[in-house]
């Protein structure tokens, strides 16, 4: 879609035009969905942030400048939506026990058919996902807009409004954190 | 035990480190078992958050209908709500009607209707007129024959 063609859908979508409204956000929800999906580790959290964050781009789309491009914009409200979204709900840093964990593609490079390596390899993987799970917000948001989003530190700091130094921080201790959880618990035996 | 800093090796991982400071680490993890199990842990932990795939939700789809039904009707008033229904009708007639804009205006339809007019009649004058000549024509070799002994 031109450029031209999203202005004249945002402005539509300031008059309350349901079609506009509807044509946007089915565009970019799948791309905002995998920000909220990847930062919490939990389906139904995950689509909690995103009714929220519908909510918010229908109330707060007044006051977009059309003349910009969109996506950006919908990303930082994403983002902090997901950041302020468990401060605002006041939710426990748990993991659901039928939390389904993100897969992870083909992890070694020979093929995965020993059943048992594909055992260890979910069990990693959901290991991984809840460790994630117990990283501050800020912690997992940076490693997710890294990985998922693969921005630079200078993206990510202005996307989370931090100084590049504190970005850096939260990656090293994300990362840190994970890594010798893992290792605690045999994940990494190299 | 080594007291080198893990965030240089996340740096390297990174590639947020000089060409001279990337030489000079690669070195010491050379000579230092401890590094080197650490940077071999912290690339497969890097590959694995990579690797870490995201499925599409096939959910949002009524998850958005929802809240659009829900925010609509809490913002609007009645008249709001004709007004939206007559403004989003004319946005489909809009659609549908697209190709009016390309039917060329009334001033400029009749100027080409005159001239077809002018065209056609002046074309059905010549035939006319050449039929009259022809008809003339064979009059005056009938009556000519007619005269001949």
């Amino acid at each position: 879609m031109r450029t031209l063609d999203i202005a004249a859908l945002v402005r539509r979508c300031k008059h309350k035009d349901r079609q506009a409204f509807d044509e946007l956000l089915s565009r970019y929800e799948q791309s905002l969905y995998k920000i909220c999906r990847w930062y919490s580790q939990d389906k139904d959290e995950a689509l909690d942030i995103m009714q929220e964050v519908y909510i918010k781009i229908f109330r707060h789309i007044q006051t977009f400048d059309e003349s910009r491009p969109i996506l950006p914009w919908l990303k930082q409200l994403t983002v902090n939506t997901c950041l302020n979204f468990r401060r605002d709900h006041k939710q426990p840093l748990t993991l659901a026990l039928d939390a389904q964990p993100l897969e992870v593609v083909d992890r070694f490079a020979h093929s995965s058919d020993d059943v048992e390596e594909q055992v260890m390899q979910r069990s990693s993987v959901a290991d991984l996902d809840k460790i994630l799970a117990t990283l501050p917000d800020h912690h997992r948001m940076a490693l997710s807009l890294r990985y998922l989003e693969d921005m630079t530190y200078e993206q990510i700091a202005q996307m989370m409004d931090l100084p590049l130094g504190t970005v850096k921080s939260h990656l090293h201790r994300g990362r840190a954190h994970l890594r010798q959880e893992l290792t605690r618990q045999g994940w990494m035996e190299v | 035990m080594c007291t080198m800093d893990e965030s240089v090796l996340q740096q390297y991982i990174d590639q947020d480190l000089s060409e001279a400071e990337r030489w000079i680490l690669e070195g010491h993890v050379q000579e230092c078992p401890d590094c080197r199990r650490t940077l071999n842990q912290l690339k497969i932990l890097d590959w694995d958050l990579q690797h870490r795939a995201v499925e599409a939700a096939p959910e949002l789809s009524d998850l958005r209908q929802r809240v659009l039904n829900e925010q609509l009707q809490a913002t609007s008033t009645p008249l709001q709500r004709t007004s939206n229904y007559y403004r989003a009708q004319s946005a489909l007639w809009e659609k549908s009607l697209g190709f009016v804009q390309y039917i060329p205006p009334v001033s400029f339809l009749h100027k080409a209707s005159k001239g077809l007019l002018h065209n056609a009649s002046k074309s059905i004058e010549s035939s006319l007129q050449q039929r009259r000549q022809d008809m003339a024509q064979r009059h005056f070799l009938h009556r000519f024959k007619a005269s001949r002994p």
